[in-house]
């Protein structure tokens, strides 16, 4: 059976009289408690998150203040000596000047002479050899008249010259010699910038093969051609 | 003697009872108020100190800064692109003026070279001189050259023949490369 059960409105008005005071403090609490479940809560784990990203956003600054240092310490001049001197070793394209140069200063030097030479342009086999090797090259096939010595000078004076590049094959007899040569070229890869990302500077190893290329004799101011050697049996011209 | 008559009145108790109550609930409600104020504050503090819109307006500026420097971050990006693609050629790069200044240093006077051939594998000569002693002097130093693991791992004798006065003996060796 139900118990009748009866709350009227003076029995609630004498209640909220006699518990008002004690009202007031549980109504604080309960905001204090929903104010801290709702509001402050959500911020402090809000505060980790900040704080992570203030770590991200530092670290970022840092490699823009570096990036910043590091460009605005550049000095353009040298800069542009050291990009035509690494070009001129690795020239974005065939460099057929540069190679016939090449070949010419290097016969002169070694005291024999060039008795022919033949490019192969192209063909079939080239995809294959940038498979291999990783870099694009120019064949040059080179008759030369000298003594095993002269040869070996030459080669060796060819391997310090530019457009780098490296002999394949030699056939010498007493007074001749027939070389293959590969020239190597790479284009430059489309550069896009991204600003997060640190910019390196010249490494200690970048800056012992730029002194070595310069030892080679390679003029490093933009402008400079090199010269061909009035040896008349020497220039391929 | 008994000693739990209680002397105060029923509404004296319920009173005391009701004030302790009270009490209670004031220092609560008055702790979480402070402690939600102060806990606001000390966010509100830390969240401006913590926030990274400073870091990034800063990041702003150094990128307009930098803006007008794309031109140098190009050349020494293609600068370091460069370098890296020599250093690889140069590792990979076979010395033969070395080698050829080697095996013509194995090669006595009165020896005379009629070929040299050098690949990447292998290296092939034909030699010829008026006496045997010398091609065994060289042959000999060519041996010492493989046991010394110098450029050659082998070599094999493809053929050896004289003239018929016998006044001139023709070598041909091939070698294989290490």
């Amino acid at each position: 059976m139900k118990e009748d059960t009866n709350v009227d409105i003076n029995t609630i008005k004498t209640l909220y009289r006699k518990y008002k005071e004690h009202l007031i403090y549980i109504l604080v609490i309960f905001v204090t408690v929903v104010l801290f479940l709702f509001s402050v809560l959500p911020r402090i784990s809000d505060l980790a998150k900040l704080n992570n990203q203030r770590k991200i956003e530092l670290n970022q600054l840092s490699i823009l203040k570096n990036n910043l240092s590091l460009l605005s310490n550049l000095d353009d001049s040298v800069l542009d000596s050291q990009l035509f001197l690494v070009s001129s070793a690795l020239p974005s394209e065939k460099d057929f000047e540069g190679v016939l140069n090449s070949i010419s200063l290097a016969t002169a030097k070694s005291g024999a002479s060039l008795d022919d030479y033949e490019f192969q342009v192209g063909g079939l086999s080239q995809r294959l050899s940038v498979k291999t090797t990783g870099f694009p090259f120019l064949t040059l096939a080179v008759s030369i008249r000298g003594t095993p010595l002269q040869v070996a000078k030459f080669i060796g004076y060819l391997a310090r010259s530019t457009p780098l590049s490296q002999v394949t094959s030699i056939m010498q007899d007493s007074r001749n010699a027939t070389l293959d040569i590969n020239f190597y070229y790479k284009a430059l890869a489309s550069s896009q910038f991204n600003d997060s990302q640190a910019i390196a500077p010249i490494s200690e190893e970048g800056k012992q093969i730029i002194e070595t290329l310069s030892s080679w004799g390679i003029n490093s101011l933009p402008g400079f051609e090199t010269p061909i050697s009035d040896t008349s049996s020497a220039n391929p011209f | 003697m008994k000693t739990d008559i209680n002397l105060a009145s029923g509404v004296l108790v319920e009173t005391a009872s009701k004030s302790k109550a009270l009490g209670i609930l004031r220092i609560a409600g008055i702790s979480g108020v402070i402690f939600i104020t102060v806990t606001s504050i000390l966010l509100f503090v830390l969240i401006n100190q913590i926030s990274p819109d400073n870091i990034k307006k800063q990041e702003d500026k150094i990128l307009f800064s930098i803006k007008f420097l794309h031109e140098k971050q190009a050349k020494i990006s293609a600068v370091n692109s460069k370098i890296a693609d020599i250093s690889k050629i140069l590792d990979s790069r076979i010395n033969y003026e070395s080698e050829m200044n080697t095996f013509l240093e194995k090669i006595p006077n009165d020896v005379s070279i009629n070929s040299l051939g050098i690949d990447k594998s292998k290296v092939t000569i034909t030699v010829s001189s008026n006496s045997l002693s010398p091609i065994d002097k060289m042959l000999n130093s060519f041996f010492e050259m493989i046991e010394k693991k110098q450029i050659i791992k082998s070599i094999t004798i493809q053929s050896i023949s004289s003239d018929q006065g016998g006044s001139t003996y023709s070598l041909s060796i091939k070698a294989n490369k290490l």
